[in-house]
């Protein structure tokens, strides 16, 4: 086993590895030995049907539920049974698919919470405000701009997060992420709920923090945009990894067109360029 | 230029504001202008005394806004971490002889004000202990934890820590001759010096919870509440951040229990009862849990409101005794949460600004609590 991890290192050293992933709901195998690997800079897609298990793997991931069997590694480091705060801390950030911003803060506010991990003051220090946290919070509340600037909400800084719009409500979710810095970047669903408009704006946003070096795992239903997106596309059904491979290979894998038969993927999606495929189209 | 900087500083200036009303009331109290002093002002029925009891209370309440208003956690014992710091510093002062304590420290001026941070200590380190395996688990353990803590400490108050005899507690009639604070040889006390002391000391707090509250801590407590998922996911340490709210709330109440043992020179174990810690949440409720401001009002109103129904109530219902009392917190409890949800504070503020349209502004310090 680890000789088997050590020779994985040296070679294409992939950033997420997962092996042999289970996880149960009583009788209910909502992943399956699910193994696959994420390379370092590449944005994947994670497909399936509803209830396919795709959810349930990020939260085996961030640390949400433990899993029942297998492991995760980010970068060699073994994940499993870790709480969520400690893998954020090792590099994992996410979104969910049911909105989570912080509706009760200002949409500055849940951008410096996502600057959580990159800020320490304590509370001690924060009673007395020592120089050292007035500097730090200072600096937080500039670098919390910047990245609000990214998601395109600086005008929209001081509003409180609840009364942003759904759109704006899932930009300031993925930022707040980036915001962490994170080296894997896990997105369930970023595009549902929103407009077509807001879908092309979204695109730009991931392959921009793709060029970042930032590692994204992606989750969504929206064929033309995850197929305009990602370097690979794993295929999830009952929990288990249906197919994994380009974006073509996949598609015309047999077993793919045989679940879907050929409804949603149509192979005419991927000729003709959407405007959410964006620059990536061809 | 200072309109300006006030505005940009709504909490230094609302702490300003605070500070310059109480010294009029002290000063009031103290010159008595006109021949009139602080009671004549109010017909009667704020008395400075009433006002050092507001500012103890405050303390208390500060704490436990931080803790229910911020990390979201219900305190049902607040009244034992308050009881701690009071019979710590009437034990450490009033009962030295029985630990072995040299007359000579014992009678020293510093000595009182080791046995308060002694109590903070103690009261800070028994939150920790009961938070840190408690507050790792979801849901409202703490309520119950606390309920129970609560419950125990009367009794322990109560029954002289469990040792037979009363030399220790004093059992129901408590501990007396506790001795007032000194400075070296200044002594804090009259009562319109005692005023000066606890409001410093209530303030102080108060600054230090706004500190918290804006501040990474205080963001991640809102985080918290706002979505235990999304904070965890930022890198929140949920239990630990908790665990810091209780820790600083224990720490307050008991820092109120030990001025409250030295006001009333005397502790008994009453206060520290069910009906105590219930008055602690009313008084929460009734403030606002989620701003710190609110604090002083909800301890304000429901003293006052105390001091009318006492006059008022025992002349209706003849014979009204603790059980009473539970029962009027309890509906006062739920009109609260009914009718102004957020508290008085916030309530009449947005009451205020319909009133008079877009041209009032919350208090200072509002805009800034969820
Ligand atoms: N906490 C849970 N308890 C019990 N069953 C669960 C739980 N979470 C997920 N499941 C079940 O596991 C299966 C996989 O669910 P999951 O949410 O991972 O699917 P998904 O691929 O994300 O679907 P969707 O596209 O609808 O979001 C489903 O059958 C679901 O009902
Ligand atoms: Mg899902």
């Amino acid at each position: 086993m680890s000789s088997h991890r050590s020779q994985a290192q040296e070679t294409a050293r992939p950033l997420l590895r997962v092996e042999q992933l289970s996880k149960s709901f009583g009788g209910l195998m909502a992943v399956n030995r699910l193994s696959f690997e994420v390379e370092q800079g590449q944005v994947v897609g994670l497909v399936g049907p509803n209830g396919a298990g795709k959810t349930t793997v990020f939260n085996l991931i961030s640390g949400y539920y433990a899993p029942s069997g297998g492991e995760i590694y980010l970068d060699g480091v073994a994940l499993a049974g870790l709480e969520p705060f400690r893998i954020a801390a090792l590099g994992v950030a996410r979104t969910f698919q049911s909105l989570q911003v912080f509706g009760n803060m200002t949409a500055l506010e849940n951008i410096m919470v996502g600057r959580h991990l990159h800020s320490r003051a304590g509370l001690l220090a924060a009673a007395l405000r020592l120089p050292s946290m007035r500097r730090e919070e200072m600096r937080v509340r500039q670098d919390a701009r910047r990245y609000l600037e990214r998601a395109g909400l600086s005008d929209r800084a001081d509003e409180l997060a609840c009364n942003l719009s759904f759109g704006e409500q899932r930009r300031l979710e993925i930022c707040r992420a980036l915001a962490a810095e994170p080296r894997l970047l896990l997105l369930d669903e970023p595009g549902a709920g929103l407009t077509q408009e807001e879908k092309v704006r979204l695109a730009e946003l991931i392959l921009q923090i793709q060029q970042d070096g930032v590692t994204v795992l992606l989750v969504e239903h929206d064929v033309d945009l995850v197929m305009g997106l990602v370097d690979r596309v794993l295929v999830l059904e009952y929990g288990e990894l249906l197919a994994a491979g380009t974006p073509e290979e996949v598609q015309r894998h047999p077993k793919v067109i045989e679940a879907y038969l050929g409804t949603q993927w149509d192979a005419a999606t991927l000729d003709a360029p959407t405007p959410a495929a964006g620059p990536k189209g061809g | 230029m200072l309109r300006r900087a006030l505005a940009r500083y709504p909490n230094t200036a609302a702490c300003l504001g605070m500070a310059l009303g109480l010294l009029i009331l002290g000063w009031i109290e103290i010159v008595q202008p006109g021949g009139f002093d602080f009671s004549d002002i109010t017909g009667g029925l704020v008395t400075l005394d009433t006002m050092v009891r507001i500012g103890i209370l405050s303390i208390v309440l500060v704490g436990l806004n931080l803790l229910m208003g911020y990390a979201g956690q219900i305190s049902l014992g607040q009244a034992a971490f308050y009881g701690m710091g009071a019979y710590a510093s009437a034990i450490l002062t009033a009962r030295y002889s029985l630990l072995g304590i040299p007359v000579a420290i014992a009678q020293s001026w510093w000595w009182p004000w080791l046995a308060i941070l002694f109590g903070m200590i103690a009261a800070g380190g028994l939150a920790y202990l009961i938070g840190r395996p408690i507050l790792n688990l979801r849901g409202h353990y703490l309520a119950m934890a606390t309920l129970g803590l609560g419950i125990m400490f009367y009794i322990l108050f109560r029954e002289n820590l469990g040792v037979p005899g009363d030399h220790i507690t004093g059992a129901f009639d408590g501990i007396t001759a506790v001795p007032r604070l000194r400075i070296g040889g200044f002594d804090l006390w009259p009562i319109s010096r005692y005023y000066f002391v606890v409001w410093t000391v209530a303030l102080i707090c108060l600054t230090l919870a706004l500190n918290i509250v804006n501040s990474r801590t205080g963001r991640a407590l809102r985080a918290i509440h706002g979505s235990e998922r999304a904070s965890q996911a930022a890198g929140v340490d949920i239990a630990h951040h908790k665990v810091q709210a209780l820790v600083v709330s224990a720490v307050f109440a008991s820092l109120a229990g030990s001025l409250y043992a030295h006001f009333q020179a005397a502790v008994s174990p009453k206060p520290f009862d069910f009906a105590g810690s219930l008055e602690l949440v009313v008084m929460s409720a009734v403030g606002g849990m989620a701003s710190i401001w609110g604090a002083p009002f909800g301890v304000g109103v429901i003293l006052i409101l105390k001091e009318v129904l006492r006059s008022g109530l025992r002349q209706v219902l003849r014979g009204a005794s603790g059980e009473h009392e539970i029962v009027f917190y309890g509906v006062l409890l739920v009109v609260i949460m009914v009718f102004m949800p957020e508290g008085i504070l916030v309530w009449t503020s947005a009451q205020l600004k319909e009133l008079r349209g877009r041209r009032a502004v919350l208090p200072p310090g509002l805009e800034r609590s969820p």
